[in-house]
């Protein structure tokens, strides 16, 4: 499950964001009952994008933002409590992280579910029934 | 049909990135029977994203990976034997072109189907149906 964090540069130190994407991973693992299950954790992925200053934009003017992306299959982020939940602590770990500068307002988060049979652990394509009995 | 291939610097040996993302997207053409195909060849696009290691993640934890992940009308991947048979073929070509040095489960693919009708090609919004269509002349 790729977590994608994008930022302007600057809005966090570099060294920070290894420490939002611990966070951020811990969080959403937490949201869905899944603290420290091992096949999970593992195949919860993340990158980093740092965007030049000047390159990212709010209403077509420049700003300086940041936005998590996360691509999953469709069980995860289903119920809205876990949306609102993990979502509003993302926000926060990126603004805290930022040292408070970066505005909650410019901190976006978005999720997409990927077409059921796509997924794939160890190099295996499964279904996401099939998801569900690897991680249980 | 982007194609956005993610990999953390030196999983591939530098240079060899575009051979990468070329037998990926000539694989997904295979597996939907659409090999040679003129229309839809030039629309099998993409880019491919070379991470720093220091921000690619596993579980939190710095770790090398590739992400392949296609965004395609949803009459692509619909059936569970192209499903299968792609990923299974992706996996073996970046694991292959990395030396056989990334391992099978740190290279993740998944796809995700864009909206019917906001697919555009030329300058033109076009449904699935008309897609179809088109690339069926090709």
């Amino acid at each position: 499950m790729p977590i994608t964090l994008t930022f302007t540069e600057g809005v966090l130190p570099v060294a920070k964001a290894k420490e939002a994407i611990a966070q951020i991973t811990a969080s959403f693992l937490k949201h869905h009952g899944m603290t420290g299950n091992k096949v999970m954790t593992r195949n919860l992925t993340a990158h980093v994008h740092i965007v030049p200053k000047g390159l990212t934009f709010s209403g077509g003017k420049e700003i300086d933002a940041a936005w998590l992306e996360t691509r999953s299959p469709s069980f995860a982020l289903v119920d809205h409590k876990v949306q609102v939940d993990f979502f509003t602590e993302v926000t926060k770990i990126i603004h805290d992280l930022s040292g408070g500068k970066l505005p909650k307002e410019h901190i976006w988060a978005s999720a997409i579910h990927t077409v059921d049979g796509t997924w794939n652990i160890d190099g295996v394509p499964l279904t996401n029934e099939g998801i569900i009995k690897t991680i249980s | 049909m982007p194609l956005t291939f993610t990999v953390t610097e030196g999983v591939l040996p530098k240079g060899s990135e575009k051979e990468t993302f070329a037998r990926l997207s000539d694989a997904m053409l295979k597996w939907h029977g659409l090999t040679g195909n003129k229309v839809m060849t030039p629309n099998v696009i993409g880019s491919i994203n070379v991470i720093s290691k220091e921000h690619t993640f596993s579980g939190s934890k710095e770790a090398p990976v590739a992400f392949i992940e296609w965004k395609v009308p949803s009459f692509a991947f619909a059936t569970r034997e192209i499903q299968i048979g792609y990923i299974k073929e992706a996996t073996n070509i970046v694991h292959e072109m990395s030396g056989e040095k990334l391992p099978k489960d740190h290279i993740w693919v998944n796809v995700v189907h864009a909206v019917d009708g906001a697919w555009g090609i030329n300058g033109k919004a076009m449904t699935n149906a008309e897609l179809g269509e088109a690339v069926s002349k090709g």
